[in-house]
């Protein structure tokens, strides 16, 4: 074949496929329209609980484990409250703000949900806190610790059932002052949630009569190498170091701490996702010696701790972790908050108050909302990773019970 | 204390190296930025965590990774590269962008959003005491790693016959070819090496800095800046700007944290100002 | 990149074609549509800024989320902490991204294409670096809260989603106009001919670097425009808007829509971000598809779907 017969076959391709083209941006714009314009039916016998967690990039386990434990708290009534069938529609955030909250938008104007549960990370938190409370959508947050949700930017229809970045941090600060540890060297990374917990920890520590020798923070998911942050802490002679990390960068922190020998000059202690059982694997024995604090750890010694593990593994084949609690909490605080206004649950006002009036008794132990912030009242476990049978485990030391977050700003 | 932040500069210097010096390589020859080297740095990590894992030998997985990262480097060269050699840099440029997208979503499909790690061999699993202080033997290690390529790089570009035709190639290709250079091979072996190099980077640093999805843009550009500043092509500016950024990096994080990261980029749109085209040509 | 001997006609039918598509979705889609529609106007707002520049300066930004954020924290924070009213404040963003623009541009304007590449890379790294770091702007949480223009004197509620789409619509009429007049303009001719072979121009006195910053100064002033309408949008910012994926999906944009005419950018906005946003609600690994597709492209549509609706023209004649 000859060039021009190429280029005519070329352009006779090249057309047909704009023309198609053309026709899919067509149709596709034509469907995104009427795809969007007829609102789902809202069927009255159903209870919509829409999710907004990330299901897609880092925190991926996160949002599978929390949706993972909420569908099981719905399994475990059969999936229906008070006669009405359980919907659960899901919505990543990708953990990016605005993504998120263009899902929210959907969720709650396309799919009008009745109840949105998450999200995990604050900022997503911030971005649709607006959005929600305008919509008047109970929002109930499983993970995002922003002391400021529960703080300034409260609302009666944002209740967290999670915890607050102050309360995990606070009691840790009394306790390790008290139990002998003199002065301490934060270290954190730097963005809003890796301030807070410091803040907290700090203030009570130097209440208790603790001395902070030093402060640092790390860029935030950048920090790979802690070699730099390591070698000052060591050199500062302080009795512990207090940390906080998570994902990736607390995997590295533990055992480069351990490389560098850390654990053998001071403790080495923090907020308890540092070590958390999803991060143990990869840490193995460099975890070994650390003090934390959690809303939870495995090793719970209650009824509804063994069975709420012994049911998540038997139907996901892994043991639940602290974000899969709060999952399960969200799910029993929708089933019974709804059973308390026996399914009716039109009245939007009314049911965000039902939300916040529950208590109930989870793996965690016994939970109430606090009604000036509609923070969650709950025992945060001071531990220590030990040796056990099945390699490092979280061992309870101390429970510190009902601990409340200050919530300043918050009048509700 | 001193000795030991210099040690961690070189440590991380020599990361820096391993990948700039691919880098540096492959623009030098082939006039383009691979701007999927972080991705390939990303893949040689991830390729070395399934050989760990499936053969519980660091060793093993430190010498087949890059190799096999090698293997992806030539396919792509022959699939992709070749054909628009002569094409418009920037197309070039281009591809590469679009790779790293490829790159970032394989990965994730293969093996999963988790962070993993890798731990290092018991031969290295201890430290090492310099002047008193103890110091991770495993750091050690990278620094030695990042020494012998450096020589070898150094040795065989300048002392050996190869080394020649390559630096011919790079200098004046037309020539190159007249004298019965095979520029085509030396681009393919060379591109490959490039791409190698990137991965040895990966699994090299892998039991320190753990395995996960991202990995691939945070060193990118910090690398592309070593680039940038020592100059594209040249060997010797790859060291130089490896060194240079490495403890303006590590010294900064110590002593102004929160200037740190301004501080690189000011360095490097500094030499910008003065020496656009880096530090040293090729 | 060819010569930008692209038809000015095609260009005006093209945007008339996609303005009523922007139109009748807006008016018969549902409250989330007008979302997205605001969205993609905004966006294809920023795609014509990157376009600007890589047509008439040859220069290739991967760092242009810079801008974006530029725009949109300079906008909440006039707005917030000195009450500027939002409108207003759209107009000073513009200025305060130019601004930074030339600072930048005087510095990086001359360098070779690659070069530029990779300094814009590392530039937008390092604002957003900083964004993440600063407590000023709200660190990683951002800051939100941000309201629209206020124009109920005029009896137009800017909250209705609808008239918030409209109304970026109308910015991006405005904007397209001024920067097609300029690409007819004798500036724009002079920085087409700059693109094609700097050396050349210099030689017969043509004063290269500061037709080229200005280029760059009047793209970062309209990204900065984007950023603003996209703090309006949404009430809130975040550092994600400034990180590498956004400038890379701007890339993205032009290279699909075919860099040259500013039509195209709006072309390549509108498509990528229907793709992506329908995939992703489909399959898991939209990003692959989006590679590919990118190299698909990048090898053989030298010129974008533009390029495509050239033939089909040239066919058609």
């Amino acid at each position: 074949m000859n060039k021009e017969c190429i280029t005519y076959y070329k352009y006779n391709a090249l057309g047909a496929i704009m023309y198609i083209k053309k026709i899919i941006l067509k149709i596709s714009f034509i469907s995104l329209i009427l795809f969007n314009s007829v609102s789902i039916s809202n069927s009255a016998d159903t209870i919509k609980v829409g999710t907004l967690l990330p299901y897609s990039g880092v925190y991926t386990v996160l949002g599978e484990e929390i949706t993972n434990a909420m569908i099981l708290a719905f399994d475990e009534v059969g999936n229906s409250i008070s006669g009405k069938n359980i919907e659960v529609i899901k919505g990543d955030t990708e953990v990016k703000p605005n993504i998120a909250l263009q899902k929210a938008r959907k969720l709650i104007s396309s799919n009008k949900v009745d109840i949105l549960v998450g999200p995990v990370s604050s900022s997503v938190a911030l971005a649709v806190r607006n959005l929600v409370v305008q919509s008047k959508t109970p929002l109930i947050i499983p993970n995002a610790g922003a002391n400021v949700l529960t703080g300034e930017k409260c609302s009666k229809f944002i209740t967290r059932i999670s915890f607050s970045n102050h309360q995990i941090n606070a009691p840790m600060g009394t306790w390790l002052a008290k139990s002998g540890i003199k002065s301490a060297f934060l270290l954190a990374p730097d963005y809003a949630a890796g301030k807070e917990m410091m803040k907290a920890f700090k203030t009570n520590f130097e209440e208790a009569g603790g001395e902070i020798l030093g402060e640092e923070y790390t860029p935030f998911r950048k920090t790979k190498d802690f070699g730099p942050y390591l070698a000052r802490v060591k050199n500062s002679g302080a009795d512990a170091v207090y940390v906080f990390y998570a994902g990736g960068e607390a995997i590295n922190f533990i055992k480069q701490a351990k490389s560098f020998g850390l654990g053998e000059v001071m403790k080495l202690t923090g907020a308890g996702w540092t070590t958390s059982p999803l991060f143990i694997p990869a840490q193995k024995e460099a975890a070994i010696g650390f003090i934390g604090s959690l809303n939870y750890v495995p090793s719970i010694n209650t009824e509804e701790n063994k069975a709420f593990i012994k049911a998540y593994k038997d139907k996901f084949g892994r043991a639940p972790s602290e974000f899969a609690v709060q999952g399960y909490d969200s799910g029993k605080v929708i089933i019974k908050a709804i059973e308390s206004l026996s399914g009716n649950i039109k009245d939007k006002d009314k049911l965000a108050e039902a939300i916040s009036s529950v208590s109930i008794i989870g793996p965690r132990g016994p939970l109430t909302i606090d009604p000036r912030t509609n923070n969650v009242i709950q025992n945060i476990y001071i531990f220590e990773v030990v040796n056990g049978d099945q390699g490092p485990e979280l061992k309870v030391l101390d429970t510190i019970e009902a601990v409340k977050s200050p919530g300043e700003g918050c009048n509700l | 204390m001193i000795l030991i932040q210099i040690l961690n500069a070189l440590q991380f210097s020599m990361t820096l190296f391993l990948l700039a010096v691919g880098l540096t390589i492959i623009f030098g020859l082939m006039k383009i930025v691979n701007l999927a080297h972080g991705s390939l740095y990303m893949v040689g990590a991830y390729i070395g965590l399934s050989i760990f894992n499936y053969t519980e030998s660091f060793w093993l997985a430190l010498i087949f990774a890059p190799v096999l990262t090698a293997l992806i480097g030539a396919i792509l060269y022959s699939l992709l590269f070749k054909h628009i050699q002569n094409a418009d840099p920037m197309k070039q440029v281009l591809l590469t962008f679009g790779l790293i997208y490829i790159g970032l979503d394989s990965v994730r499909l293969l093996w999963g959003t988790m962070s993993h790690s890798i731990s290092a061999p018991n031969l290295l699993s201890n430290s090492l005491l310099v002047l008193n202080e103890p110091y991770p033997s495993y750091r050690l290690f990278v620094i030695l790693v990042g020494f012998v390529v450096m020589f070898t790089l150094y040795f065989v570009l300048e002392k050996t016959k190869i080394g020649a035709k390559v630096r011919a190639s790079v200098d004046d290709p037309e020539t190159a070819q007249l004298l019965q250079i095979n520029t085509d091979k030396i681009l393919f072996y060379t591109f490959a090496l490039g791409c190698g190099l990137a991965g040895l980077a990966g699994i090299t640093v892998a039991p320190i800095l753990g395995v996960e999805p991202g990995m691939d843009m945070e060193v990118l550009v910090l690398t592309l800046i070593v680039v940038v500043l020592g100059g594209p092509g040249s060997l010797k500016g790859a060291i130089i700007g490896s060194l240079l950024i490495g403890f303006v990096d590590s010294f900064g994080k110590v002593y102004i944290p929160q200037l740190a990261q301004i501080i690189i980029y000011a360095v490097m749109a500094l030499t910008l100002l003065f020496k656009p085209d880096g530090l040293y040509k090729r | 990149m060819r010569a930008a001997n692209y038809n000015p006609k095609l260009r005006l039918q093209l945007m008339i074609i996609l303005l009523l598509l922007a139109l009748i979705s807006n008016i018969f889609g549902s409250y989330f549509t007008r979302f997205f529609i605001a969205e993609i106007t905004i966006l294809s707002i920023f795609a014509m800024s990157l376009d600007f520049i890589a047509s008439r300066g040859g220069m290739i930004s991967l760092g242009h989320a810079m801008f974006l954020g530029i725009g949109a924290y300079a906008s909440a924070i006039l707005t917030i902490n000195y009450g500027i009213s939002p409108f207003s404040s759209t107009l000073y963003t513009f200025l305060v991204g130019a601004i930074i623009g030339i600072i930048i541009g005087y510095f990086i304007v001359l360098l070779d294409g690659i070069f530029f590449i990779m300094v814009t890379l590392a530039l937008g790294e390092m604002f957003n670096a900083w964004v993440f770091t600063s407590d000023y702007l709200g660190g990683s949480d951002g800051i939100s809260g941000i309201l629209r223009p206020n124009f109920l004197i005029l009896g137009i509620d800017m909250n209705n989603p609808l008239i918030f789409s409209f109304y970026t619509i109308l910015w991006l009429l405005g904007i397209y106009f001024i920067l097609t007049k300029i690409t007819d303009s004798p500036l724009g001719r002079n920085l087409d001919a700059i693109r094609q072979n700097k050396d050349r121009i210099s030689a017969i006195g043509g004063y290269t670097k500061a037709y080229k910053t200005i280029a760059f100064a009047l793209s970062a002033g309209v990204a900065s425009i984007a950023g603003s309408l996209y703090v309006q949008l949404n009430g809130f910012i975040s550092p994600e808007l400034t990180h590498w994926t956004v400038s890379g999906e701007g890339l993205i944009m032009i290279i699909v829509g075919g860099i040259g005419s500013i039509s195209g950018a709006i072309l390549g906005a509108t498509v990528v971000h229907i793709i992506q946003h329908e995939l992703s609600n489909i399959i898991n690994w939209w990003m692959l598809v989006i590679g590919f597709g990118f190299i698909f492209i990048v090898l053989f549509m030298k010129d974008g779907l533009w390029g495509l609706l050239e033939q089909i023209q040239k066919r058609l004649r």
